[in-house]
């Protein structure tokens, strides 16, 4: 009998895996938790801060030389070039997926890098997005041609996010779902992810033609509308090509209108807990469940497959629950909105800690997994030996950072995303309710739900590969 | 007005107690992995080496046994402080091999012969050991026989 108990995705990539965060260190980090939610309580502040942007523009030599279309063609054009080196090398180099640039690229340098640089720089990913530049190009062509082409449909705002939604829980699926027998020639293979972006290219693209450049990247082009939300976090924003600053934290109080939101920002959340959960509480559970799938005949590989969606669905479900709790107590409270006006009005306070979760769980794993993306993974992108840049046989230098730093860097993580949430949660009871007593009793209910978040968080910091 | 001021002052004040508490008493709290100030000074106590209840058998060498493809036991979890001297060993019954992920080390184990890696333990993190069978000159897909747990 095999046992179906598989590395991660991760851990085969750099071949590392963290260390569980010490009991000692955990039960520190609750108690901190604790205590910045009494502080943030204490300081209560009686009237909004963060719903005028005060945006301003920089100077404009400054925002020619970021939004002028020379930076726009050669970003695209980057963007465009990398995608293609993705599915060269993910058709042509080797299927070891952790010596080919496809799979280091597009899981670590770009699902996670991306969200660094988004919440740090702003919506970076905008000029950067292969498939706007691919759709902005074409339109050109067409005008050269003397064409204009026109979108054929309206996009139904209803639907508003959730082909986004859709788009990253799907992505998140690949990647930990059907990647689970992530060792080699099963699951996850640079073949397979190189086929995977020509699929979404074309539904990108197709998405684009039907309903519109801009709206689909604002609606339905999940990894723009997904490093969107954390550029809200940043303090950059460019309005009509002109780039400016603005309060910080200001632009994540008006994201959560558009339908879909909340569910992006909880799935955010759900897909790291899941992604911790399996390799710790979840994992001898997911594992059982996997023999029983192929003790009725099921290949062993679907067995844990089917398993692994199951479970990935129940975290995301018990992720919503938990936020729906704290929103049905908050209820409760006298003057107390419809309870569906009160879950999208809290929805934003929830991005600080979907982007703590991402660094509690993938710090670690982007500063190791770059140093192989800029040597040996650049100049040998196919895994066949060649040298391009001189880098070939430079590797990961793993004792640049101690495992205690790390977990520093973890558990500070989580405090810092912990209270971000909570002072956007104030803000926004008091907008709500107006009176501030109702406003300081509802966010007893909002620090539950984030107490319990960020517990849940270092617990899974604690569990991981135990 | 008053009453705000004082609240702050209250919970400042609990914030420096509790980073002071925290600042003394970490190292009892962690007691399991005091070895950190043990590894940085040493250089005095070079021969004796202190961590005896770690290694009883065969000198302090981590055997693993691979066989039939697979290692017997299951995957065998190995446990070291940073900074310590480690000895692994690797026997098998086919060509084969192996491979220590993030310390970069291969070697080749074939029957009666088998691999043998000496190395301090100076990254820490959980690491990967892979053996893969060489059947007609060529690897065959990998296989994970233990992973090295380096604690700080």
């Amino acid at each position: 009998v095999i046992s179906l108990s598989l590395p991660s995705a991760h851990g085969v990539l750099i071949g590392r895996e963290d260390l569980p965060v010490p009991e000692w260190l955990f039960a520190w980090g609750a108690s901190a938790v604790l205590i910045v939610s009494f502080v943030v309580l204490s300081t209560a502040w009686r009237s909004q801060r963060f719903d005028r942007d005060n945006w301003r523009p920089f100077a404009p030599a400054l925002s020619r030389l970021v939004t002028s279309r020379i930076t726009e063609v050669l970003a695209g054009a980057i963007g465009v070039f990398l995608l293609g080196v993705v599915v060269w090398s993910g058709l042509e180099g080797t299927e070891a997926a952790n010596l080919n640039f496809a799979a280091t690229f597009v899981f670590i340098t770009f699902w996670l890098g991306t969200v660094a640089l988004s919440v740090v720089f702003g919506d970076v990913f905008r000029a950067f997005n292969p498939w706007r530049a691919i759709a902005k190009a074409w339109v050109w062509a067409a005008a050269l041609a003397g064409r204009r082409p026109r979108a054929p449909l309206e996009y139904p705002e209803r639907l508003g996010r959730w082909p986004a939604v859709a788009g990253i829980v799907a992505f998140v699926w690949f990647e930990l779902v059907y990647g689970a027998g992530a060792i080699q020639t099963t699951g996850i293979t640079p073949h397979s992810i190189a086929i995977a972006s020509i699929v979404y290219t074309g539904y990108a693209l197709g998405g684009m033609a039907l309903f519109g450049i801009d709206r689909w990247l604002a609606r339905g082009e999940a990894f723009s509308v997904y490093f969107e939300m954390f550029s809200r976090l940043s303090v950059f924003e460019v309005r009509e090509r002109r780039l400016g600053i603005r309060r910080i934290l200001s632009a994540t109080t008006t994201w959560a209108v558009v339908p879909g939101s909340l569910a992006l920002v909880l799935a955010t959340i759900g897909n790291t807990t899941f992604d911790g959960a399996q390799e710790g509480f979840l994992g001898g559970a997911i594992d059982r469940f996997a023999n029983g799938l192929e003790n009725i005949g099921l290949d062993a590989l679907w067995s844990i497959r089917v398993s692994e969606t199951l479970f990935f669905a129940v975290t995301l479900a018990a992720i919503a629950l938990l936020y729906w709790i704290g929103v049905r107590g908050m209820r409760t409270v006298r003057g107390s909105p419809a309870l569906r006006d009160l879950a999208t009005a809290f929805a934003h306070t929830l991005i600080p800690i979907g982007l703590a979760y991402l660094v509690a769980h993938y710090f670690s794993l982007v500063f190791f997994g770059e140093q192989a993306q800029v040597t040996y993974l650049l100049s040998d992108p196919l895994g066949d030996g060649s040298d391009l840049f001189g880098t070939a046989s430079t590797g990961i230098d793993y004792t640049l950072l101690s495992a205690t730093a790390i977990w520093y860097i973890q558990v500070g993580a989580l405090i810092v995303g912990h209270v971000t949430g909570l002072i956007l949660a104030h803000d926004r009871a008091i907008g709500v309710y107006g009176e501030p007593r109702a406003a300081s009793i509802s966010q007893r209910w909002m620090l539950l739900v984030m107490v319990a978040f960020t517990c849940l968080g270092l617990f899974l910091l604690s569990q991981s590969n135990a | 007005m008053e009453p705000r001021g004082r609240a702050i002052a209250v919970a400042a004040g609990a914030a420096v107690v509790a980073v002071a508490l925290f600042l003394v008493l970490r190292d009892s709290g962690g007691s399991d992995t005091t070895s950190k100030p043990v590894a940085t000074n040493e250089a005095p106590a070079k021969k004796e080496p202190p961590k005896e209840k770690r290694k009883p058998p065969e000198a302090g060498t981590e055997t693993i046994e691979f066989k039939n493809g697979a290692p017997v036991g299951g995957v065998q979890e190995i446990e070291v402080s940073s900074g310590d001297e480690v000895s692994l060993r690797m026997t098998s019954d086919v060509p084969a091999d192996v491979h220590v992920h993030g310390y970069e080390l291969e070697g080749e184990a074939a029957p009666g012969d088998p691999a043998t890696f000496d190395f301090r333990a100076t990254a820490e993190g959980e690491f990967e050991v892979e053996a893969h069978e060489v059947t007609g000159g060529h690897e065959e897909e990998g296989v994970q026989v233990a992973s090295v747990t380096v604690t700080p």
